[in-house]
């Protein structure tokens, strides 16, 4: 069976791509990502601000907008990042706003781990070092995360949840794409448990088999309000 | 800006569709007089005005509180609490709905005053608080949807084998009329309120529907069972006769403009108390979310009366001469379009319908789409008046032939499709009977009913809303079996293509 490195390494081949956009902007962008050949990727509602004190006046305060990730490879992050601010004029003010961060896991490629040589090692500057490991998995299935999670030391976690983008099978109903409902589990968790809840949860929750969620882990600089939970995890 | 004009682009996209109906009708086969048009317009132009503002007011003022109402009575774990809240609030909601006292004045000049008018909004009101306390203990025990509305029209199939299809017809109005515009949005919230407190994330989302269902079973129980006490004689009063007379604009818009005003007044008390007494009891906001609240309850007030106004002052009586009109033509056919287009189109001029999309879709995370639960609604509606229309010009179709297949369709599908979709359905059926169904696609098949010699415009009248809440409940649990269907498909497809 495969075993986890246990030095944390940057994944040079992925990026994650995070888009906030307008509901109509969105599904814009699903569809335009779905001809790139961007599956997987996932949707959650939220709130923007509103800048305008007429609008203020009025009790409007906020204004919906939807938060888009894509676990993108990072050969073509940059290709596509251009291509999305051209295709939905996010240079203009107000048309939404894209960035891509640094994934450090995600679980496409570990099975290719073992051999894989264009990793970096990271160099850890302090002790008790946090990352953020992010689980994206179909709707009811987050308590099954928090539970495996849990077995393997973490004390807890966030859910929120959201829609899928479509998969290049997505059906349609009357020329609507019928997405799957997701939800997304983010964990903060110190370095030394990494390695294991990474190993428990794709392989509890067979996340090789397609469709079933994926899981990536970021880099986090600081964390304040975790101190006890890092404890009596060590004990548990 | 965006987000204003967003929304008025929303709301614009559906008003407009009536209003060029009505506009190609008046052109072409069916002219209006020349005030009642311009009125008609003015009316249109009310709608779209109030409708947007009364969005606006719904989500900043009616949702925060009964998601706040859901949320404290959860908390406070005591089910003595529970029950006490709901019942009192399901009373006092219904009694201060205008449209059920307009209904229960109309059936008590039909009866010959056996149904007396104070009684029948007190029994649908307990009606609706007891089924409503039911919807609330049914989340908290965990009990599946379809076991509850199979149960509720079980009984209610029962109940109407001993009385008389006129007192049915009215039972399910009574249960149209209660889920107006300001219940609807305050009932959905408080049920997603109260459920967002479970666990298990997949019931919480199917229990953030299905409430206003269940409460308005205990409408049409709450007339079945008092039909039962006070006689099963055939209707045979008469309807008090609305004047159609000439009036000029201004004294047609101000004559409604006072009792509007009072009577949305009367309709957010229940609600503004319930909020006074947990604000100070419960939630003790700060005093800018205070603010942002009063500031929603004022917005909802006022985009309430000019969208009401709107429609009462420019919508109904054109629906009356539509329907007289086209029903005395030679051919039957244009009378049974116009019927289906009207459906289609008002419905989504209801202000409830977007209401209950956008709960659709935050609850789901967008991933049921508004404009498909619209869709379905829509050709429902479309379905309902047309089927209306068609059984008065047919006497040999009764109510029940329609009543009878298809709410025991709409149980039988209960079973078939998600639990999710079952709830969004029975919830679809009571939003869709709203005030614009309940003035201008009434006043329609009125309007055709008055035409037609064999037609009695009291019981036909009646049933349209029993039909308009059937409809939507079939249309939404058909959408839901077909959306299982589509999404094994993909996961299906998926599997597959990976195997390969």
């Amino acid at each position: 069976m495969y075993m986890y490195m246990s030095n944390m390494s940057i994944d040079q081949k992925y990026l994650i791509m995070t888009l906030i956009l307008s509901e109509q902007q969105c599904h814009k962008l699903e569809r335009i990502a779905k001809e790139k050949g961007v599956h997987g990727g996932m949707v959650l509602l939220g709130k923007g601000t509103v800048n305008s004190t007429t609008l203020n006046l009025l009790g409007i305060k906020s204004q919906k907008r939807e938060i888009v990730n894509f676990l993108v490879e990072k050969e073509e992050a940059e290709e596509l990042l251009d291509y999305f601010t051209k295709e939905l004029q996010l240079n203009e003010p107000g048309h939404g706003i894209a960035y891509t961060t640094n994934a450090i896991i995600a679980d496409q490629i570990l099975n290719k781990k073992q051999d894989s040589s264009n990793t970096v090692q990271v160099v850890e500057g302090k002790e008790n070092m946090f990352k953020k490991l992010t689980v994206i998995v179909n709707r009811g299935m987050s308590d099954i995360v928090m539970d495996i999670a849990r077995k393997s030391g973490v004390k807890g976690g966030t859910i929120i949840h959201g829609r899928g983008t479509g998969s290049e099978f997505t059906e349609k109903l009357l020329g609507i794409q019928i997405v799957p409902e997701k939800e997304l589990v983010i964990i903060l968790m110190p370095d030394e448990l990494v390695d294991k809840v990474v190993n428990d949860l794709y392989h509890e929750l067979q996340l090789d088999v397609p469709g079933n969620g994926i899981l990536f882990v970021e880099p986090v600089v600081e964390v304040r309000g975790l101190s006890d939970s890092h404890q009596s995890n060590k004990n548990a | 800006m965006s987000e204003l004009t967003g929304k008025l682009k929303e709301v614009l996209a559906s008003v407009l569709p009536i209003t060029f109906i009505v506009l190609i009708l008046h052109f072409t086969i069916s002219p209006l007089d020349s005030n009642m048009f311009y009125a008609f317009l003015i009316g249109s132009v009310l709608i779209i005005i109030g409708l947007t503002v009364f969005l606006f007011g719904i989500s900043q003022g009616i949702e925060p509180i009964g998601h706040g109402v859901g949320n404290a009575i959860t908390k406070s774990n005591s089910l003595a609490v529970i029950i006490t809240t709901i019942l009192i609030l399901g009373f006092f909601i219904s009694y201060a709905e205008p449209d059920l006292h307009i209904l229960a004045k109309q059936v008590k000049s039909v009866t010959s005053g056996q149904f007396d008018n104070i009684l029948m909004v007190v029994v649908v009101s307990i009606g609706i608080g007891v089924m409503m306390t039911l919807g609330m203990l049914r989340i908290l025990k965990d009990v599946r949807l379809k076991y509850v509305f199979a149960g509720a029209y079980a009984l209610i199939f029962i109940f109407s084998l001993f009385s008389s299809p006129d007192f049915l017809a009215i039972a399910f109005d009574a249960s149209g009329a209660t889920t107006g515009a300001i219940t609807v949005p305050f009932m959905l919230t408080l049920a997603a309120g109260f459920s967002a407190m479970k666990k298990d994330s997949k019931m919480s989302e199917a229990d953030s529907f299905g409430l206003v269902g269940i409460s308005s079973t205990g409408a049409i129980l709450g007339v079945l069972i008092t039909s039962l006490f006070i006689g099963n004689g055939k209707l045979n009063g008469v309807l008090p006769e609305t004047d159609i007379a000439a009036k000029s604009l201004w004294e047609l818009y101000s004559s409604e403009l006072l009792h509007i005003v009072w009577d949305s007044f009367l309709t957010l008390l229940p609600i503004i108390i319930t909020y006074i007494l947990f604000q100070i009891f419960f939630f003790k906001h700060k005093k800018s979310k205070v603010i942002d609240t009063i500031r929603g309850l004022i917005l909802t007030f006022l985009g309430l009366v000019i969208f009401l106004l709107g429609v009462n002052g420019g919508f109904m009586e054109v629906g009356t001469q539509l329907g007289i009109q086209l029903a005395s033509m030679e051919s039957k056919a244009p009378v049974l379009i116009v019927a289906l287009l009207l459906g289609l189109t008002t419905v989504m001029s209801e202000p409830a319908v977007h209401v209950l999309t956008s709960q659709v879709e935050d609850v789901t995370g967008g991933s049921v789409r508004r404009i498909l639960v619209l869709i379905f609604l829509s050709v429902a509606v479309g379905m309902s008046i047309f089927m209306s229309a068609l059984r008065i010009l047919v006497p040999d179709i009764k109510l029940w032939m329609y009543l009878l297949p298809g709410f025991g369709l709409s149980v039988i599908l209960a079973f078939l499709v998600p639990d999710l979709f079952v709830g969004m359905a029975f919830d679809a059926g009571g939003v869709a009977s709203g005030p614009m169904t309940a003035t201008f696609s009434l006043a329609f098949v009125q309007g055709i009913a008055a035409q037609i010699p064999t037609a009695d415009v009291v019981t036909d009248g009646f049933g349209m809303i029993a039909i308009v809440a059937m409809m939507p409940i079939i249309a939404i649990e058909l959408l839901g079996a077909l959306y299982q269907a589509k999404s094994l498909k993909t996961s299906n497809a998926s599997i597959l293509k990976r195997k390969r």
